[in-house]
């Protein structure tokens, strides 16, 4: 007979029952005072970044295999159709001149605030946090490259999040798509102010608090409008893609189309205060 | 004695390893199917070694994972101690079954099934 590795063992009912309900009074007091655990998730969170720090390498790597293993066609077409996309950039960019110009005037006739100026810092995204339900995500750029918390994320299309944990060379940022996030917006066309919340979803946000008389089509274009004062006014948020007004109170649901890939952006643009404009700014007051 | 010292550390090593695999960033794609590497372990002791894997052993293994998933505090911790119980159970079933010489690794099967079935019954997060 093969010896059983099923030795008898006692089954510890009482011991059982008794975890269980610490568990239980555990789970009340997180869900009623979240702060006082945060000591203990800091440091599991230090704890992880070793670990963060070793999954670091490998995007190093693709990156270098990407820039190393290339073939001479390949990059001379991507280099013909990047010096294309260089110079309608820059036919825009003088037209942006142009209206930046006249937008300081403006701003100098009304006499309001300018809008704060950034820095842009290139980071990767390395790979999802360790619950795929929570929208954080993890970059390779942490405070040696001047990243803090609270600063505004975007990709190329718009706004990702913010992040809330720095680390040595990693950061984790959470993505506006979290159910806890908020940002406030105005509708472009007609510059009415609101509110997008995420819903746990990467693909889908809400716009909150919309009357179902308000004027809001499909289509509509959200910017942030910096009224929080976490994100910066004028990126995108997304766009209105399905409003529904059988609601029984008066505010109309809403979806909105985030304009941020979510599950694809690999590069993204971490947003840093300009320093000394800032600074300049506060003089000449 | 030497071999219960040597059984602890194993049983602490295969944790961390398992905690690293369930925390390493991932793509999109692959986390989504990333499988619970913490619950494998955790049940592999629980068969293996059961009078070394007791409830609260099991209780901290939770604790553990609870703060490196971020889940509330206790809600992985109770799902762990509900399922090493509900393990405790059925090989106490399948052992007085009294499957026979040649049914070890069948009994094994078993009892990992029903487990299974448990855990995903039981977590929607592990």
């Amino acid at each position: 007979m093969l010896p059983s590795i099923f030795s008898q063992k006692p089954l510890f009912i009482r011991m059982t029952i008794g975890f269980l309900v610490a568990a239980l009074i555990l789970m009340l007091l997180d869900s009623k005072n979240p702060e006082w655990f945060s000591p203990l998730r800091s440091l599991s969170h230090a704890s992880m970044q070793p670990i963060y720090q070793v999954s670091v390498g490998p995007s190093y790597a693709m990156e270098y295999a990407q820039g190393s293993l290339h073939s001479k066609e390949a990059l001379r077409r991507e280099n013909i159709r990047l010096q294309t996309e260089l110079l309608q950039a820059r036919a825009k960019l003088q037209r942006q001149d142009y209206l930046l110009a006249q937008n300081a005037h403006l701003n100098g006739i009304l006499s309001t605030t300018l809008s704060n100026q950034h820095d842009l810092s290139l980071a990767q995204v390395i790979g999802t946090d360790s619950n795929p339900l929570k929208q954080v995500v993890i970059l390779n750029k942490g405070s040696r490259n001047g990243i803090e918390i609270g600063q505004t994320v975007i990709d190329e299309n718009g706004i990702l999040g913010q992040i809330i944990n720095v680390y040595d060379n990693t950061s984790r940022l959470l993505l506006i798509t979290d159910e806890q996030q908020s940002v406030a917006v105005q509708v472009a066309r007609t510059g009415q102010r609101a509110m997008v919340s995420g819903g746990g979803m990467p693909d889908s946000l809400n716009l909150d608090y919309i009357f179902k008389t308000a004027d809001v089509k499909v289509g509509d274009e959200l910017i942030s409008s910096g009224l929080g004062g976490r994100i910066p006014a004028g990126y995108k948020v997304g766009t209105v893609s399905n409003i529904d007004t059988t609601r029984t109170d008066n505010f109309a649901d809403i979806k909105v189309a985030p304009s941020a890939d979510f599950l694809r952006s690999s590069y993204v643009l971490v947003l840093k205060p300009k320093v000394d404009a800032a600074t300049a700014e506060g003089n000449n007051r | 004695m030497k071999s219960k010292a040597f059984l602890i550390t194993g049983m602490i090593a295969s944790f961390i390893v398992a905690s690293t695999l369930s925390v390493y960033p991932l793509q999109h794609t692959l986390a989504s199917i990333r499988p619970s590497f913490m619950v494998m372990v955790m049940i592999f002791w629980v068969m293996y070694r059961s009078s070394m894997m007791s409830v609260w052993a099991v209780f901290l293994v939770g604790l553990a994972s609870d703060l490196l998933l971020g889940t509330h505090l206790g809600y992985q911790a109770f799902c762990a101690v509900l399922t090493a119980l509900v393990l405790r159970i059925m090989m106490l079933y399948s052992e007085r079954a009294n499957f026979g010489a040649g049914m070890v690794w069948g009994k094994c099967g078993s009892v990992c099934l029903s487990s299974g079935v448990m855990d995903t019954s039981c977590f929607g997060v592990w």
